[in-house]
């Protein structure tokens, strides 16, 4: 074999000997793997090894390896160094490889700072592939703190001392807000896992941040669940499951999570916060901080796409209005509608049954910080929606126990 | 009380009168609080083989009688259980683990570039086939019946799992000065399936099979303390995977024995597919094999070392998945694709 001349000038500048080429040629090496191994710095002694080899084992299959390896269409030479915490993403995230497209045109599973080889492709089922319809900067540090923070409801809360013997009433009271917080991580998991396989790979941050959430809903199911189970109580009525419709309702990811991880998680979270007002015993005040750890996570993750959508996708603005409207509808039909929800609040915030009207009074307090809380997030991520807010959640703060009609849509022009 | 209450509070207090099992007081044990501890009684899966309705309400509960139905839900036990998931749950929330702070970075040092390139190349490699194994369990969380709920929280761990390993591998890719190799055929094919046992016995079984066997066997390819701990807690995720795939199939053919035909089939085509596979690589992805043949003989001029490792390692592969077959009641020894057969020899 002869090497071509282009494999002849880049060994030779890679300082190969003549008494090497030599041996090449007349060896059953290929022009393809020399040219390959002539991309890399692998030293003279070590390329004529491979000629052993060659000639100790001729019909070896990787005798006839093309040494493709050697030959990246990837940016080589990158060295993350890590971070104090240890090797983060964002050390990552340099290079070309810290580029995130605006557009990403891989159908496939070739993953971002590379290309796919020649040859066959397969598309696969993703339908997103413009970042302004996913991105949240941020989406990195918020997975890195996932993990950080990870805990276990099994061991982590003392199941053993952190409990204590509750009228029944207020048992039961815990348990039904158990019951349907839990049911609502059970939903929030099937929702969020469903959208994986619509997000291309260009932006795996979001993907690898969107599985901890995933996971994080299990752990919620699981630890308020054992928290109904483990004192007496039991489930309770489960919920109507209007918000599930909300969430289900989204048809584009933004939408969806403009319901879930916007409007409902910003209740959620100021519902966990306000757990020392209402808890019963010390391991449900530990669980809620844990469990409003979480949630403040996958607010973040929604408030931080909510400004990326609205800045950066066309006609976003209008179109989160819109997404607001809908997903606010479907929280306060399930507000509404929920009346053991609602009464066991009302309990455990009064401190039993017969200081009802002071509980519906604190219960009038935490809808009116849950709704304040709500606008002033949105404010921070340029959103004005004191405005437009549904007339019907605004009336929640006013009147905690209202059952009337149910809540529709607002489409209000500009 | 709840009558007297209602008249002097204004409140319905229907809720104290749920029409579920009250009194309950399940206690942990010595792994803290466990699904199994509370899997008991009415709220226990044990006798329901058949789910209600289609819904969202978790078991045990008062269902709310306005509630919409969940649209697209196995109500079968055996399409989605195994008598494993609550444990392999429980495992996978202990022994969740960091890539950022578990794996001691530190210990790579400058490689050789054949080294590098091939490290990185299976890194590449498996960043893409872990991308494709979140998303698949995902798709099928939402059809899982909430009677089933056990099942539905493993895949979500699994989900967690997968993007650590894109996380970990893709990190160890940008490390040291590699960085990616060309995408190859990944793993998008697994995405076409269509069904919760099928997804099961291609992802878990086969292909998680496959990979835990790799994983496992890294210590032979890891160059430094760093790749033998990314591929040592990966495997030990795997193994979680494996064995909730293994479990479920072998309660699908336990419970309706009439599927295990079906399962023999979709086998037989993935076997087949696989056999095909060009040179010695472990998958369809050349590429894959030619960096595995070069980490495992420590080098290029090592190749017939590595060659006969990863022959070595590939008939281990199967080895294991035949074993695993047999387990769950489906004993391959018959219908094996003839190059796998060949490659085991007498232990087929």
């Amino acid at each position: 074999m002869e090497l071509s001349r282009e494999t002849q000038a880049r060994v030779r500048q890679r300082g190969w000997s003549d008494e090497l080429i030599a041996r090449i040629e007349a060896s059953t090496a290929t022009d393809v793997q020399v040219k390959n191994l002539s991309r890399s710095t692998i030293t003279p002694d070590r390329i004529a090894g491979w000629l052993d080899f060659l000639e100790r084992d001729p019909d070896n299959p990787f005798a006839k390896a093309p040494l493709d390896i050697l030959n990246t269409p990837a940016e080589t030479g990158v060295r993350a160094t890590p971070s104090a915490e240890g090797m983060l993403l964002s050390d990552i995230n340099i290079k070309s490889y810290g580029v995130v497209p605006d557009h990403w045109s891989s159908e496939n599973d070739t993953p971002r700072g590379t290309e796919a080889l020649p040859g066959p492709i397969l598309p696969a089922s993703y339908s997103i592939f413009d970042k302004s319809e996913v991105w949240a900067e941020g989406a990195d540090v918020l997975y890195e703190d996932a993990i950080r923070d990870r805990w276990v409801p099994a061991t982590d809360l003392d199941w053993e001392g952190g409990l204590a013997d509750l009228p029944e009433e207020m048992e039961k009271a815990v348990c039904q807000i158990c019951t349907s917080y839990s049911n609502n991580g059970l939903v929030e998991q099937k929702i969020i896992s469903r959208w994986l396989e619509e997000i291309s790979y260009g932006y795996h941050e979001v993907k690898l941040f969107l599985a901890t959430q995933v996971y994080d809903a299990g752990r919620k199911v699981e630890v308020l669940r054992k928290r109904a189970l483990s004192n007496g109580g039991g489930l309770g009525q489960a919920p109507i499951g209007q918000i599930y419709r909300g969430w289900y309702g989204g048809l584009r990811f933004t939408d969806m999570l403009t319901a879930l991880n916007v409007v409902y998680k910003s209740y959620e979270l100021t519902m966990f916060e306000s757990a020392s007002e209402w808890v019963q015993t010390d391991l449900e005040r530990r669980m809620f901080e844990l469990l409003a750890q979480d949630s403040r996570r996958h607010l973040e993750f929604g408030l931080r796409h909510t400004e990326w959508f609205g800045r950066y996708h066309p006609d976003g603005d209008r179109k989160l209005m819109t997404y607001f409207s809908r997903g606010e509808a479907a929280l306060v039909n399930e507000l509404r509608l929920s009346g053991a929800d609602r009464e066991a609040l009302v309990v455990l915030l009064g401190g039993g049954v017969e200081a009802a009207a002071a509980g519906v009074e604190k219960l009038k307090t935490l809808r009116e910080r849950q709704l304040s809380d709500y606008l002033e997030r949105l404010a921070s991520v340029g959103v004005d929606r004191l405005p437009r807010v549904h007339p019907a959640l605004a009336a929640q703060a006013e009147d905690p126990m209202s059952t009337d009609k149910v809540a529709v849509r607002e489409m209000r022009r500009r | 009380m709840a009558e007297m209450n209602t008249l002097e509070s204004g409140l319905s207090l229907d809720w104290l009168n749920v029409d579920t099992e009250q009194g309950i007081t399940f206690d942990a044990g010595r792994n803290g609080l466990t699904l199994q501890n509370i899997n008991a009684l009415s709220y226990g899966v044990d006798d329901r083989d058949e789910a209600r309705d289609p819904s969202w309400a978790p078991r045990g509960s008062q269902p709310d009688a306005r509630s919409p139905r969940g649209s697209v839900q196995y109500t079968s036990k055996s399409d989605v259980w195994t008598e494993s998931c609550m444990l392999l749950y429980e495992e996978a929330v202990q022994r969740q683990w960091s890539s950022t702070r578990d794996i001691p970075w530190g210990t790579i040092k400058p490689l050789p570039d054949d080294l590098e390139r091939a490290m990185c190349t299976l890194g590449t490699f498996l960043t893409q086939v872990e991308f494709i194994a979140g998303d698949v369990p995902g798709r099928f969380l939402e059809q899982i019946h909430p009677d089933y709920f056990e099942s539905q929280l493993f895949l979500g761990t699994q989900v967690m799992d997968e993007a650590r390993h894109l996380d970990v591998f893709r990190k160890r890719i940008l490390a040291n000065g590699g960085g990616m190799s060309g995408a190859g055929l990944g793993a998008v094919q697994l995405l076409q399936t269509d069904d919760f046992t099928e997804m099961t016995a291609l992802l878990h079984l086969f292909g998680e099979g496959l990979v835990q066997t790799l994983f496992r066997m890294g210590e032979l390819i890891a160059q430094n303390e760093a790749e033998k701990r990314i591929f040592r807690l990966s495997a030990q995720d795997e193994s979680r995977h494996l064995a909730f795939g293994v479990t479920h199939l072998k309660y699908v053919v336990e419970t309706e024995p009439h599927r295990a035909e079906q399962l023999h089939h979709l086998l037989d085509l993935q076997e087949a597919t696989t056999a095909g596979s060009q040179q010695a690589s472990l998958t369809t992805n050349p590429l894959t094999g030619e960096a595995l043949a070069i980490l495992a003989g420590g080098g290029i001029e090592h190749l017939d070392e590595g060659y006969k490792m990863v022959q070595q390692m590939r008939r281990k592969q199967f080895l294991e998945y035949a074993h695993r077959c047999k387990v769950i009641g489906i004993d391959r020894t018959e219908r094996m694709a003839p190059e796998i057969r060949e490659l085991l020899g007498d232990a087929a």
